[in-house]
């Protein structure tokens, strides 16, 4: 990308002898767009990062300036070592099992014998579609204890012999979000992969099948070093995204019972709306936007390297 | 063909884009024209042509009582307008104090008894001692320990309308079924938890338990703390109290429920006090601990089932909690004394009997004729037995403390004496 | 041979089993949501629970559309989506154009934050957005929520659109301004035309973000004349917790355009998603 615009440098350098006034009009044409995003994004992280060197109050408007004493506080804080603890279960355990399922399923699909490949691709996408708290309700409604089609539908099958609570479980509250958390996503890696997928030359593998490869063989030979650059990009995105969700703890159990599932996200807004310290929500934010972002900066890497190419 | 999409899809973006402005410019209008006009209003707000605009935040159980009452307010005082809001229980208090804290809220609020010393302290509160005054508000009419709930440093920061106490619900069918007198409620714990093993058998559960949220657990808690002869706080609110004997006997008892004996559903964890209330309706748990608001929607989802209630169980003196609600003026409100108007019509003895869906806060409304079904009763009789919560700001934190303890013993990971102890280290280390 | 073509059937019919039972997974439970919908109260709390409905009704529906918020906040939700697309749209065209045609200092590390920015969590936002809002007298106001979402959705918008202008050849444009087109009427008379599923992309990414989004939402507004649909299903249940059958209606009601959109667009929805967020 970069060599290209090289090669063709557009019309800023087009006209020297008018430039000395003119503003390059790429500024103008991004002008807006940068504003914008500086006004409610960088602006906002600043002043988060600002307000973590600041201890608040609740019942006073002055604050006062305390260094990193509320990082300090945060790593000896319990809670935030449990709500570490949860974020790296709900996040691995989303991630995996997403990205299992999607590639697989974009695998089955991708095969050239299966018919009605667009009806089942439509359907199979309703679940990212659907709004989250949609999401929310429904499991919400499958898991009931009592009246829930899942404790039901175990129960005839024999495989438990009564009733689970799953969201309030000390043990399976997480569990219970993160397979919704499944459920939402694993449709969009599905989509992902099948369109790298299109791109892996029948030739090649025809001409590995010729050389006696078996279909295992062909995947691990020549379609997986083909889609591995999107997998990388995949699974990192699932990964940000699963560090940054909100909806499905807030709305599934609030972090409960017990701080069984409060995750990162929901130990900022409890930190920060219910017992209305910004001072140490704000330091946990910095902490939660320094892991999200190290991962960023993977993803970006990635995809400025193949820009490049 | 193109080209036709286009000018569509032109047309309609504008569409979109015109109603939108001319309603959100008429919805800001409610709030906003308010700062923008104040200046004008307030000077002139003895003339009546001025209308003056109010917005009144309720809980969302206000939502087909409050209307009726509003237009009454209006009809009487026609240069007054009144917007109302309604707000569910969970993340109430959250949302009314991130609103004063930034003086972005309403007028007038519909508070809990114990938010009003911590709103009061963040200075979002107006002080009423100077209309009440004015007004020559007889303060003797209100019962003592609600009133005490609005009093912050001497000044008083809201007015109670509703005050209330639990008492007990149980279902005769039940009773019958299981071999139980239906005439005759527990009296005692002791007697709870006999009637709550008998009454437990297929699929249906002795006693509703409460597992879940915040409020409704630890108010449940606090509950029994108090019936067992203990205390929350010392008595100057610098010491917690959780970890004495009458303390731990009574979330022992509460936990154990669950975990020993298994009276309480398999749900208990995602139940609420609603939550409680609809097994009850549904006939699938036999007694549960709540306020006499829950009579009418019992009765109203199931006109068929036979219930009775008694009075709270009882272990030595009688003591539980006074649940109070009152209502409050903001301190950025531009109409201060319309606000004070209409928090004080709502407080008024007859319109709070309507407000509260449980009992006035006034003395003079006890004998009003809605008090005198043989239902609520009992629940007229607690109320002379009613303390108020600790009116301390760090309340919401030592509730949550609670609430966090006592789930971690329902769950059977810590004991009741293990939560319990946590729980008043950590109180002791905010009262600190 | 005919071993060959044995595992052939085996494999195919393996595949199609278990695309059938990804189908199950996917849709059961909004199949699920349907069916308690259309049930009458006394059906939906049955032990067991039934899959058959046995006196389908619409009192659910007739609830939530005549006795609940949710049609306000549907209008609501349609106003704040509907700004918050047409806004993102036109940033992130000029500002993919920009990026697209032109070459200037500080383009790089501005397009770099922008990627940057989408990874952005809503938690660590929402904080300073408050008190900003606050301070402009924005909270409770469609201009607040529309703000907040385009600072999720123009990043993405830019990077995608950015990605497909650049597979637009050039020669047009040129063509267009030795006619004496300017830079904009480049933009709009010749390369917006055949960028269409890139515009698709964008739009319809913007419309189910902001139609779902939750954390802003529950933060930023206060009334029922703001609120949006997500706030107002969320509050539908805490206030009628039994209310199940009018709780999936009230699902229904909200799902029903996206789908609707997704159906419709989704061909250049995923060309554009794919190029934008994979090929960056």
């Amino acid at each position: 990308m970069l060599q290209k615009k090289m090669k063709n440098p557009g019309y800023s350098l087009e006209s020297p002898g008018k430039k000395t006034f003119k503003i390059n009009p790429g500024y103008l044409f991004v002008a807006p767009a940068v504003i914008a995003v500086a006004l409610v994004l960088l602006y906002p992280l600043l002043h988060t990062i600002f307000l973590s060197f600041f201890k608040s109050s609740l019942m006073s408007d002055a604050t006062e300036f305390v260094g990193f004493a509320q990082y300090i506080e945060l790593i000896k804080d319990k809670l935030f070592i449990n709500s570490l603890r949860a974020t790296f279960i709900w996040t691995v355990g989303s991630v995996v099992f997403q990205f299992l399922i999607g590639i697989f399923a974009a695998l089955v699909i991708n095969q050239s014998f299966i018919k009605f490949k667009m009806l089942f691709r439509i359907l199979i996408m309703v679940p990212w579609v659907l709004p989250s708290i949609i999401g929310v309700n429904i499991w919400k409604w499958a898991y009931h204890p009592d009246f829930g089609i899942i404790n039901h539908f175990l129960i005839s099958t024999g495989i438990i012999s009564e009733n689970i609570s799953w969201l309030s479980g000390a043990n399976t509250a997480i569990i219970s979000i993160t397979i919704v958390n499944v459920w939402k996503m694993f449709p969009f890696v599905m989509l992902m992969i099948e369109a790298a997928l299109q791109s892996v030359s029948n030739e090649l593998k025809e001409a590995a099948r010729m050389d006696g490869a078996n279909t295992v063989r062909i995947f691990f030979t020549v379609t997986l070093p083909h889609i591995s650059g999107t997998c990388y990009t995949v699974v990192l995105l699932l990964t940000i995204w699963t560090l940054n969700a909100f909806t499905f703890v807030y709305a599934l159990t609030e972090g409960g019972p017990a701080h069984a599932s409060e995750v990162m996200s929901m130990f900022i807004y409890k930190f920060a709306f219910q017992n209305y310290d910004f001072g140490m929500a704000s330091a946990a934010s910095v902490f939660l936007f320094l892991i999200t972002s190290t991962f960023a900066v993977f993803y970006i890497s990635i995809l400025m390297r193949r820009g490049e190419r | 063909m193109f080209k036709m999409k286009k000018l569509i899809f032109i047309l309609i973006t504008m569409l979109f884009v015109s109603i939108s402005v001319g309603c959100s410019a008429d919805n800001t209008g409610g709030n906003d024209s308010s700062s923008d006009n104040n200046s004008e209003s307030d000077s002139n707000s003895s003339s009546t042509d001025e209308v003056i605009e109010l917005t009144l935040w309720n809980p969302s159980w206000k939502e087909s009582i409050a209307p009726g009452l509003i237009t009454e307010f209006e009809a009487q005082n026609p240069n007054i307008k009144v917007n109302m809001e309604f707000f569910p229980i969970d993340g109430m208090n959250n949302k009314y104090l991130l609103a004063l804290m930034n003086d972005s809220g309403p007028d007038v609020m519909s508070i809990a008894g114990d938010w009003t010393a911590p709103f009061a302290q963040t200075g979002g509160l107006q002080p009423l001692n100077e209309f009440i005054e004015k007004d020559n508000l007889d303060l003797d009419d209100f019962y003592p320990g609600a009133l005490q709930t609005a009093n912050v440093d001497g000044s008083y920061y809201a007015l109670p309308y509703r005050s209330e106490t639990h008492a007990l619900y149980y279902n005769k069918t039940l009773f019958e079924k299981n071999g139980l007198d239906p005439s005759k409620a527990p009296a005692t714990f002791d007697e709870l938890l006999e009637y709550s093993k008998k009454t437990t058998s297929d699929g249906t559960f002795g006693f509703g338990l409460v597992g879940h949220q915040v409020g409704n657990v630890s108010y449940q808690i606090m509950n029994f703390i108090l019936s067992f002869g203990g205390e929350i706080l010392n008595e100057d609110y610098t010491k917690s109290m959780l970890n004495e004997p009458e303390a731990i006997e009574a979330v022992k008892y509460y936990v154990d429920m669950h975990t020993e004996h298994g009276v309480a559903p398999e749900s208990v964890m995602e139940n609420d006090n609603t939550a409680s209330r609809n097994l009850f309706q549904t006939g699938n748990v036999a007694m549960f601990l709540s306020g006499n608001y829950d009579i009418a929607p019992i009765q109203e989802a199931n006109p068929d089932l036979d219930f009775g209630t008694a009075l709270y169980p009882e272990k030595g003196e009688r003591k539980l909690l006074l649940g109070v609600w009152s209502l409050a003026v903001t301190a950025f409100s531009e109409h201060p004394e319309a606000a004070w108007k209409l928090a004080n019509f709502l407080a008024e003895p007859d319109n709070s009997v309507e407000y509260s869906t449980t009992f006035s806060a006034r003395k003079s409304s006890a004998d009003h004729e809605k008090y005198q079904d043989p239902l609520v009763k009992p629940f007229v009789e607690m109320i002379e037995y009613g303390v108020p919560m600790p009116a301390i700001p760090e309340m919401a934190e030592i509730r949550q403390i609670i609430h966090d303890n006592v789930q971690l013993a329902m769950m059977g990971q810590i004991s009741a004496e293990e939560a319990m102890q946590t729980a008043s280290d950590e109180v002791d280390a905010i009262l600190e | 041979m005919k071993r060959k073509l044995r595992t052939n059937i085996l494999v195919q019919s393996t595949s199609y089993l278990f695309l059938l039972l990804l189908l199950f997974l996917a849709l059961f439970p909004a199949v699920w949501m349907f069916i308690t919908s259309i049930k009458p109260p006394e059906e939906v709390f049955t032990l067991p629970p039934k899959l058959t409905v046995d006196n389908p009704t619409l009192v659910n529906y007739g609830r939530v559309i005549f006795d609940s918020n949710i049609p306000r906040s549907f209008f609501n939700s349609l106003v704040v989506t509907v700004l918050t697309t047409f806004f993102t749209l036109l940033f992130a065209m000029l500002a993919g154009y920009g990026f697209s045609r032109f070459v200037f200092r500080g383009s790089n590390t501005i397009s770099t934050g922008l990627l940057f920015g989408q990874m952005m969590p809503g938690v660590v936002l929402i904080m300073p957005l408050y008190m900003m809002f606050g301070k402009l007298h924005l909270i409770d106001t469609y201009g607040a929520l529309i703000l907040a979402n385009m600072a999720i959705t123009i990043p993405l918008g830019v990077i995608m659109l950015r990605t497909f202008f650049d597979t637009v050849p050039r020669e047009l444009e040129e063509a267009a301004k030795i006619d004496g087109c300017s830079n904009l009427g480049a933009l709009f008379r010749i390369v917006l035309p055949i960028s269409k599923p890139g515009i698709v992309a964008v739009s319809v990414y913007t419309f189910l973000h902001t139609w779902e989004e939750f954390l802003f939402a529950l933060i930023l507004s206060n009334s029922s004349s703001v609120k949006t649909l997500p706030i107002a299903v969320n509050e539908f249940s805490s206030e009628f917790v039994i209310d199940w059958g009018g709780m999936m209606s009230a699902s229904v009601v909200i799902s029903v355009p996206v789908l609707l959109i997704f159906i419709l667009c989704h061909k250049s929805f995923v060309k554009g998603l794919s190029d934008g967020s994979i090929k960056g």
